[in-house]
């Protein structure tokens, strides 16, 4: 008798659309890396040097906590590339190389791993980690320390810590259009609003991130940075101003847009971006913080679970 | 197979096949060497032995006190009995029937054009492609309304749209046969757009447009019936039945010419899903079609029965054939859709797809977990009519649809 075919047995379906997961995070990579190769050209080498020390530090605590962990390798997916590479977008470009490497532990271990991996996690992995270095490490975050050695073509002062330290006549030094453009200091790759927009607008298109939050956010942004505006202009910037500067535009397409800690209903993901943009614009008014956007999307993560049971039902 | 667009801004839509042109129709004359007829294990008191004796269309009961009876496809000796284990810990018998030359039994010849319920349910209940016809059974729900439903249940299968343009006139006359059996006055004729479009002399044919899954069961009564289901109940529910046209043509051959059907059509697609439409015994093993139609079956290669989106695969090569089985589809080794690890990442492209408006999201995590109560009180469970999209376009390819049958068949067994 000849030798009999064996067949391979799974479920349905047998074929699949095609969209994966390392789909998604390589798309978003391609988008993220346009506004961070501005900053290269502003801050030049040093930015290079945070930038692949981050993507690779968290390549390799994914790569370590996974044989450690006994568990299959998912570098490949490119989530953790993308983890060190949002998170380096946010530093300065001086940032010792302790703090990035710290950073990423935090992202990729206990933001993430811990919790079980991609999809498990219960805050953004790159805002949780940023929020842990920035009360532990404040001057290293504060770009007007970080970056003082630099010589700009352009105000070397944060438009942000300028406005809250000497109320909004700070801000006849700083042109809007420069800022939109994205001639201000910042985060390596924060600053310039018209690439992150552009970067917001390729994912909007492919279909990686939902344009209902981001835009949710931004109007949440610009509704409350204008009322705060309208009641005392002298004390708070517009809502132009609060939209281009800081992290408001990184949080509205790249943070607060992240599939697992975000709600998918149609109500619940607007009412989840308009809260992020209400709680940035607030956190800076009131807080003590100047940039309210990382602990904004942190606070609205909590929110994720409740606002995903907002929903139609049928019949 | 599916061609992702650049620009994802809306859901993605997936479209039955249309049938294009009417491909070769190559008629299987040969008999195979063996069939396998499959008995449920409802009682341990077999009557069967083997060396027994068939014929083509005979009536087999398989067990001493049951009326439950199978058909067999062909004339010959059974050779071997096996009791096998299928899914949800279900048992079943394999009746191994090696055939000779084929010798018909004369037993229905005394109802040749002489149709009636009785008929029906003495020598016909498996009758190829009928399923779960409430009108046939003998203490089913009352019924108002058969659709008949000359359209395909999976993407890629045209074989009822064939069966309909071939034999277009022959289905008018079998509605009135079926109406006759039935007493039921309401047989509506289910059609896709494109062949509605052409066959305009159908007075009693109904049409939807051709997006997965618009020609499941419940929202044919949904949307083209315009009946609302409720929460866990289904059409039969509601007086509403359907019957494949394939099973409604064989009812007709059958009193038209007093032999009980034992043929059914099945398509097959290659990979460049260039289709043929062959006709084969019900009961032969899947290898024999294959060796047939010269196609070399290698290794970890996976055959596929009645579509890729919410099929079943053969567990091994000379699997029957059975009366359901519609299409027939071969994947290489190495096209194989591979599984993933990964946990639900909460995307949001199975609620969005949904037809259902299920939370696909929550619902995977709570049966993962094995909450299967809680889903179905505060989660609707059994809203979902099982039309797989949700699992189809899953970027981390959770067996979505599984996990719902799983907790749904637990929690049936549990009301029990």
């Amino acid at each position: 008798m000849s030798q009999r075919v064996k067949l391979t047995v799974s479920y349905p379906p047998f074929v699949h659309y095609g969209k994966g997961i390392a789909d998604n995070s390589y798309n978003t990579i391609i988008a993220a890396s346009i506004p961070t190769l501005y900053g290269f050209f502003i801050y030049g080498l040093m930015s290079v040097g945070v930038v692949l020390l981050a993507i690779s530090s968290a390549i390799l605590w994914e790569a370590l906590f996974c044989l450690i962990a006994k568990r299959e390798n998912t570098v490949k997916d490119g989530n953790a590339f993308l983890i060190g590479l949002f998170l380096s977008m946010l530093l300065p470009a001086t940032a010792p190389y302790w703090l990035v490497i710290t950073g990423t532990f935090i992202a990729i271990v206990i933001g993430k791993e811990i919790y079980g991996g991609l999809g498990s996690n219960p805050f953004n992995p790159v805002a949780l980690s940023y929020a842990i270095l920035f009360v532990a490490w404040k001057d290293f975050l504060n770009f007007d320390i970080m970056l003082s050695n630099f010589s700009f073509s352009f105000n070397y002062l944060n438009p942000l810590i300028a406005v809250k330290n000497f109320g909004t006549s700070a801000l006849n030094d700083f042109s809007l259009l420069d800022m939109f453009l994205g001639n201000h200091t910042g985060g390596i790759g924060s600053s310039s609003a018209i690439l992150l927009i552009i970067s917001g607008i390729y994912l909007i298109v492919r279909g990686h991130i939902r344009w209902e939050i981001s835009l949710s956010f931004i109007l949440g942004i610009v509704l409350t940075a204008f009322i705060f505006n309208q009641v005392a202009p002298d004390k708070y910037a517009s809502a132009t101003f609060n939209l281009f500067s800081g992290y408001t535009l990184i949080a509205a397409f790249f943070l607060a847009t992240e599939n697992t800690t975000s709600p998918v209903n149609f109500v619940a993901m607007l009412i989840y971006g308009f809260l992020g943009g209400v709680l940035t614009i607030l956190i800076r008014n009131i807080g003590i913080y100047v940039d309210g956007s990382i602990f904004a999307i942190l606070l609205i993560n909590i929110l994720t679970p409740i606002l995903d049971r907002i929903k139609k039902v049928n019949n | 197979m599916f061609k992702k667009p650049f620009v994802n801004l809306k859901n993605p839509v997936f479209e039955y096949s249309k049938l294009l042109d009417e491909s070769e129709d190559k008629k299987f004359s040969f008999l195979p060497k063996k069939v396998f007829l499959n008995a449920d294990c409802i009682s341990d008191n077999l009557a069967l032995n083997v060396g027994m004796e068939v014929t083509t269309g005979q009536k087999i009961h398989p067990f001493t006190d049951e009326e439950y009876y199978l058909t067999s496809s062909v004339s010959g000796n059974i050779t071997s009995i096996l009791k096998m284990e299928g899914l949800n810990n279900s048992f079943s018998y394999q009746i191994e029937i090696t055939t000779k030359e084929d010798v018909f039994d004369t037993e229905f010849m005394e109802y040749q054009n002489k149709p009636s319920l009785e008929a029906v349910q003495n020598f016909l209940m498996n009758i190829p492609d009928l399923d779960d016809f409430e009108p046939f059974k003998k203490d089913g729900k009352k019924i108002n309304t058969i659709v008949v439903k000359a359209v395909d249940d999976d993407l890629l299968n045209t074989k009822n749209q064939y069966l309909f343009l071939k034999n277009s006139a022959e289905t008018v006359k079998a509605i009135d046969i079926l109406k006759k059996i039935t007493g039921i006055n309401r047989v509506k004729l289910l059609l896709s757009q494109s062949v509605y479009d052409k066959q305009t002399n159908f007075g009693l044919a109904i049409y939807t447009s051709n997006k997965y899954p618009n020609y499941s069961d419940y929202l044919i009564t949904k949307d083209v019936l315009k009946i609302d289901i409720e929460n866990g109940k289904k059409p039969v529910d509601y007086g509403v039945s359907f019957i494949s046209i394939e099973a409604l043509l064989n009812l007709k051959k059958a009193f038209d010419e007093g032999k009980v059907p034992v043929q059914k059509l099945v398509m097959y697609a290659d990979e460049y899903q260039s289709k043929r439409f062959l006709n084969v015994r019900v009961g032969m093993p899947v290898e024999d079609i294959f060796n047939k139609l010269r196609i070399i079956l290698k290794d970890s290669a996976q055959i596929v029965f009645n579509g890729f989106v919410n099929g079943f695969c053969a567990p091994y090569i000379d699997f029957p054939i059975n009366k359901n089985i519609s299409s027939l589809y071969m994947i290489e080794a190495d096209k194989i859709s591979n599984n993933s690890n990964y946990a639900c990442m909460n995307c949001g492209d199975c609620i969005r797809i949904c037809p259902a408006h299920i939370s696909c999201n929550i619902l995977v995590k709570l049966l993962e977990a094995g909450e299967y109560q809680r889903a179905e009180n505060e989660f609707h469970l059994f809203s979902c009519f099982e039309c797989g999209l949700c699992a189809l376009v899953c970027p981390a390819k959770i067996p979505i649809l599984q996990h719902i049958n799983l907790a749904k068949t637990i929690l049936t067994q549990k009301g029990e």
